[in-house]
């Protein structure tokens, strides 16, 4: 039936939403999906080719239900397409704002964004490559909006500030970090009481954990 | 309301900023510090009006320029006493609340910022195809939304939409009475308080006719109160 396949990609759109992790493109469906609206677009083609061309619709009605039929199923066909990828370029955008690195700002950066490198493939895996590019021009534009923001910091945390201070405790192993108040090296399980503005990232990226 | 309390800590702060200033020689005369709390309480309200108002109200610039500078100044001021090393308890208690109202105040551009961009992500096709919108954006803003607006055409077009027949390849699509471009819903009811009287009635549109007056809240349609909102007789709570 037309529009099962498409029925199928907003099924798994309806999944998306319910997870954490982006599953993997559906790239088969996408192209199945793509298929099918060509192969009613020349369904259509054929019905008016046969009337030549001093077809009008209110002649005909039997034919012109038809083609409005056609016509309807690509419609809904492209909206569903539209509908799945507005999804993941939205979950695309929000992990750019969660801030995980892209690559190409990645590689500049320090010793914390060599895990986050290392971690990567698996969070991108399933992707396809036309998503990693909008991910990272994306990510690109989001920089160069925080660059013009440098004082407030824009990715920063939408929590009203209550305390300057805050108890953390580390959950991965982040290396070191420098503070006003001298080194603090971020070990496993190890617990700090430190200016929440130097650690604020490192929250984000699930290295540390705010106590209460 | 939590927006009540928040104003409270922050006039209490200010006061404690301000016993600081007194305190010591970088004094500002009383009218510069009422300038400053004024602008924090403009700011204040203008992150709320953001929040809550369905459409993209106009980026305050001037207000925007004065806080960030202020946000700089406050910032060397921080650095130049933390390495002057001034050591007696008083002094870094001030410190620490320069420092937390620091925080308090990025916050609130924060929060206004990210409100802005929030609305005009949501609404970019509608952002890019209008330039009454596009008048009411910062330059980085409207760049912003550019760019994003043409990366995402370019992943639609990779992915599907140049596949398709021609006839389907828009994005700006109005046929089947469908409009295809989100807009900001400008019905929606939104919370208003009513700084000064608004002579006469204003017509909610159905009809019915309603009269503002000094200090009163209302739950009212934007588009009724639109125009009170922008002459600053009524504000958005």
């Amino acid at each position: 039936m037309y529009g099962d396949l498409a029925a199928k990609l907003i099924q798994d759109s309806k999944r998306t939403q319910s997870l954490d992790v982006l599953p993997s493109y559906q790239t088969d469906l996408v192209n199945s999906i793509i298929r099918e609206i060509r192969d009613l677009q020349r369904d259509v083609k054929i019905l008016l080719d046969q009337q030549g061309p001093n077809f009008r619709a209110s002649q005909d009605r039997r034919l012109s239900c038809a083609i409005f039929v056609l016509q309807i199923c690509m419609r809904r066909n492209k909206r569903c397409l539209l509908a799945y990828h507005a999804l993941r370029a939205q979950r695309l955008e929000a992990l750019v704002w969660s801030g995980l690195e892209t690559t190409s700002i990645g590689i500049e950066d320090d010793t914390e964004d060599e895990v986050a490198l290392s971690e990567r493939p698996s969070v991108a895996s399933g992707w396809h490559p036309d998503e990693e590019e909008y991910f990272r021009g994306y990510g690109d534009a989001l920089a160069e909006l925080k660059g013009e923001w440098t004082d407030v910091d824009l990715t920063g945390s939408m929590e009203p500030p209550r305390d300057l201070f805050i108890d953390v405790r580390v959950l991965k192993d982040a290396g070191e970090i420098q503070t006003e108040y001298g080194l603090i090296a971020l070990t496993k399980n190890s617990q700090f009481y430190v200016r929440q503005g130097d650690v604020e990232r490192l929250i984000q990226q699930g290295y540390i954990q705010k106590l209460r | 309301m939590t927006d009540e309390r928040d104003l409270e800590i922050d006039d209490l702060i200010n006061n404690l900023d301000n016993d600081y200033y007194t305190a010591h020689p970088t004094t500002d005369s009383a009218h510069v510090k009422d300038q400053k709390s004024r602008d924090l309480n403009r700011l204040v309200r203008l992150w709320i009006a953001e929040r809550t108002c369905p459409d993209i109200l106009p980026y305050a610039h001037d207000l925007l320029d004065t806080i960030v500078d202020r946000i700089r100044e406050q910032v060397e001021f921080i650095e130049v006493n933390t390495v002057s090393g001034d050591a007696s308890g008083s002094a870094k208690l001030n410190l620490l609340l320069v420092e937390t109202e620091l925080e308090r105040v990025k916050f609130l551009v924060r929060g206004y910022l990210r409100a802005r961009i929030h609305k005009i992500e949501k609404y970019y096709m509608h952002v890019v195809s209008n330039a009454g919108v596009q008048a009411r954006l910062s330059q980085s803003e409207l760049r912003y939304t550019k760019r994003r607006a043409n990366q995402l055409k370019r992943y639609y077009d990779l992915r599907f939409l140049s596949s398709l027949p021609p006839s389907l390849q828009r994005l700006d699509d109005t046929a089947g009475g469908l409009q295809m471009v989100d807009a900001p819903d400008l019905d929606e009811a939104v919370f208003i308080r009513v700084l000064h009287d608004v002579p006469g009635e204003i017509d909610l549109g159905n009809g019915d006719k309603i009269e503002l007056r000094k200090g009163n809240i209302y739950v009212l349609s934007y588009m009724v109160v639109r125009r009170h909102i922008a002459d600053g007789d009524v504000q958005l709570v």
